[in-house]
């Protein structure tokens, strides 16, 4: 495969993950929402289909490695070089690099903005989990005080 | 753009967390009484605009609003009502069901017919000095049975009284707090947010209250409610107004809101049966007992009073009551007889008074008219003192003394008279006792003229007071002077020697009662029983000392016992004052009256129990808190947030290796 080949296969492959990362933003963004409306059937939804998109992204990404190495190799590159060295070598030689380094720059802020949110909405979901995981605790387990029940105090629904 | 993103997330987070706290305030309230489930009410926050766009702001917790219907709240709050009401009469019905102790030994039934079965067998026997002590010990049994009745009712009614005041003050403390409940509310509230756990509170009161007395409630735009219980209110906003209780012997207790002349009369909650006891149920049981002792007292006392006692005619007799100067002229002489305070009635009829002559047996038998509209005290007493032989006083007191002269004493039986007087010139003489149905009137009235015992076919006809002839007595040739001539009824007339002639006749008056006026039981002249009601009935202390005065008789004669025979005929009388029943008729219907009611309250409050059980369960389908139905929810939260770390994990690390590559 000649190196035109392999460009316009980078391209393809960048232009797939770029949709990629606009669902997954908008996965995330769901499960922020269902988790604004109490809603844990709509999270769970929105977590089956990450768990696709995910699958869908490690397809991508290996598919990415394999035309990174075949570039490096086709350009006299170091192996496992990073996309924008790549980038950089084809800028010198055609157009084709500079609409890959384009959709390169575009790439990269879709992710930085799916990486963002997926910090953001992991901190979420654990601060939520350990409310959910106090809460149950209370109601579950022992009483560490061993203090007499009185109005209103918790009890084991199961005793 | 990324503080929106970051606003987005702890708006999320917080209304997350509200939802989550919500959910263990629920669960940790679940067995808290009258506590309302909480659910938490989300909406999108306003939108920012960015440039020419609109963002959206997330979603916030807006409120938390306890799940209840209103509706059914008032409704349970009438049940409640209702049933304090039944189940407060329901065991004030069932503590004088208990006091009566129908049927049974020492019961009020079991006891007059005691009484009534003592005089029987004394009827058998009169002079039997042991039976008139058995019936009389049965006389002060059964008085005694009424008084300790009136006096048991009399302390079931103070003590209903008591729990009234008790029940007052439980009204306004409930009502005090909710007055504070209802400042809390409009303070907490006045942000436009709903304080659930205060209305929890405020709403477990008001079922209290309704507990105790009927209530309306309203509630207002403040979050505040008026309580008005039979119009008057009670709470207004943060304010409560007292209720207050005032304690007398005639009406009971009065009630009051504070700052309202206008009586409070309860019909709902247990304050509402209690006052109904006070009022209405026990005051109406004592009357119908009262009722009872004072037509017993009365009709045994009339029947009592005309009968002659074992010892013979009365030396003198002093009255148990009293007249009344009800004019206050300082005299009693003036009063009208039948208006002068007497305790019972005196009406038109006449007092039959017999004078005996003891040495001779001879006996005058006077006819003392009486008028209720006109007859007067000094009247009558006039009346008597111009009987020969008679003496009768007012008592500085009031009371009336009757005295005969030495050697001759005075009854009031129901004789016929006069027993002796003329026909022409031949002397009548009349024996026997009269026992007809009613009191009548005869005339003798010779057909011929002659000689009695000499002239043939020379007869006497009777006329009753109808002019109907009742008999024909031969007393010409043939008739022994001085035998007696049968005139039926009892009665028997004999004629002596003399000429008589179409022009001559002779009248004779039967009484069957000494006293159609009634005036010797208003008096209290020979009463077997004193008092005037429940609680003051007895047997005559004076016949209670010496058995002997008991009037068995109605003709003084020996082993006579036509007066105990009135008694008892008292025991199957139909008594107009009891609505026609007779005594133990009477108590009967007063006892299945009490187990009537009982039972319709006992029958009500299921109703009503079963109609409150229903709105519960309606209420609670609503707004109670599930327990597992709450715990299922945490749980789908945990597991979704678990499953939902995991995949943000590897979505995190992809981007990472990702921006690395980039």
């Amino acid at each position: 495969m000649n190196i035109q080949n392999l460009v316009h296969s980078l391209e393809a492959n960048l232009q797939a993950e770029l949709a990629g990362k606009d669902a997954q933003i908008a996965l995330l963004d769901r499960q922020e929402r269902a988790i604004a409306a109490h809603d844990p059937s709509a999270l769970e939804a929105a977590a089956r289909e990450l768990q696709s998109e995910l699958q869908r992204e490690i397809e991508r990404a290996e598919k990415r490695a394999r035309i990174l190495a075949l570039l490096s190799q086709a350009l006299g590159l170091p192996p496992h070089p990073r996309i924008a060295e790549i980038v950089q070598a084809l800028e010198a030689r055609n157009a084709l690099g500079i609409r890959l380094s384009a959709k390169r720059a575009e790439l990269r802020v879709r992710c930085a903005e799916a990486l963002r949110r997926g910090r953001r909405l992991n901190v979420l979901v654990r601060a939520l989990a350990s409310i959910v995981e106090e809460a149950l605790g209370r109601f579950l387990g022992p009483d560490p005080s061993g203090a007499p029940l009185g109005r209103g105090a918790l009890v084991d629904a199961e005793a | 753009m990324s503080s929106v993103a970051l606003n987005l997330g702890i708006e999320a987070l917080l209304a997350a967390q509200t939802a989550l706290d919500t959910v263990g305030h629920n669960v940790a309230n679940a067995n808290t009484p009258g506590y309302s489930r909480q659910t938490v009410r989300l909406a999108a926050g306003p939108a920012m605009r960015l440039g020419n766009h609109l963002v959206g702001n997330g979603v916030r917790a807006v409120d938390i609003v306890s799940v209840r219907d209103l509706l059914v709240d008032r409704r349970i709050l009438t049940q409640r009502s209702a049933i304090g009401r039944l189940d407060a009469l329901s065991s004030g019905l069932s503590d004088v069901e208990s006091l009566l102790g129908e049927p049974g030994a020492g019961s009020l039934s079991s006891m007059i017919s005691g009484f009534f079965s003592g005089v029987s067998r004394l009827s058998a026997n009169p002079g039997d000095t042991v039976l008139r002590r058995d019936a009389l010990v049965a006389g002060s049994g059964l008085a005694e049975r009424f008084r300790s009745l009136y006096a048991g009712l009399e302390t079931l009614r103070g003590d209903a009284a008591a729990r009234v005041d008790a029940q007052v003050e439980r009204v306004n403390q409930l009502t005090g707090s909710i007055a504070t409940l209802n400042r809390a509310i409009g303070a907490t509230e006045i942000d436009g947010s709903t304080a659930n756990d205060l209305r929890d509170e405020r709403d477990e009161l008001l079922r209290d209250l309704a507990d105790v007395i009927d209530v309306a409630v309203v509630e207002r735009d403040d979050g505040t409610v008026a309580v008005t219980t039979r119009g008057q209110v009670i709470v207004s906003g943060t304010r409560n107004f007292a209720m207050e209780g005032e304690t007398s012997v005639a009406q009971g207790v009065t009630l009051r809101i504070q700052g309202s002349a206008q009586p409070l009369e309860p019909v709902g909650g247990s304050l509402g049966g209690l006052y109904a006891q006070v009022r209405s149920v026990l005051p109406e049981r004592l009357q119908k007992l009262d009722d009872l002792a004072r037509s017993f007292v009365h009709e045994i006392n009339k029947a009592h009073s005309t009968g002659v006692p074992g010892t013979g005619p009365f030396r003198s007799l002093e009255s148990t009551h009293a007249l009344h100067d009800v004019d206050e002229d300082g005299a009693y002489d003036d009063e009208l007889l039948a208006m002068a305070g007497l305790p019972f009635p005196v009406q038109d009829g006449a007092l039959l008074v017999n004078v005996t002559d003891r040495v001779t047996g001879a006996v005058e038998t006077v006819r003392i008219e009486i008028d209720a509209e006109e007859t007067t005290v000094g009247d009558f007493v006039s009346q008597l003192n111009a009987i020969p032989q008679m003496t009768a006083v007012i008592e500085g007191n009031g009371q009336v003394s009757l005295r005969a002269a030495e050697g001759f004493g005075f009854d009031f039986a129901a004789r016929s008279y006069p027993s002796s007087g003329t026909v022409g010139g031949s002397q009548i003489g009349i024996t026997g006792q009269y026992a007809g149905d009613v009191s009548a009137d005869f005339t003798f009235r010779p057909r011929s003229s002659g000689d009695v015992g000499a002239t043939p076919d020379l007869v006497v006809d009777v006329f009753d007071q109808n002019g109907d002839r009742i008999a024909t007595l031969d007393v010409g040739a043939g008739y022994v002077p001085g035998s007696e001539l049968d005139l039926g009824n009892g009665l028997k007339a004999s004629f002596g020697l003399g000429s008589i002639t179409n022009a001559d006749s002779f009248e004779l008056h039967a009484a069957t009662d000494g006293d159609t006026a009634d005036v010797l039981a208003a008096l209290g002249l020979n009463t077997l029983f004193s008092g005037t009601g429940a609680s003051t009935i007895d047997v005559s202390q004076r016949i209670l000392s010496d058995p002997r005065l008991l009037a068995a008789s109605a003709t003084g004669a020996d082993g006579d016992g036509g007066a105990l025979a009135d008694i008892l005929a008292v025991s199957e009388s139909s008594l107009e004052a009891l609505g026609g029943s007779s005594p133990i008729q009477y108590v009967g219907g007063l006892v299945a009256g009490i187990g009537f009611d009982r039972a319709s309250a006992e029958l009500a409050m299921e109703t009503e129990q079963s109609l409150h059980d229903g709105l519960v369960a309606q209420r609670d389908a609503r707004s109670a808190v599930n327990v597992d139905e709450e715990l299922v929810d945490m749980l789908r939260f945990q597991q979704s947030y678990q499953a939902a770390a995991q995949f943000i994990q590897v979505v995190n690390g992809l981007n990472d290796e990702l921006m690395r590559l980039l």
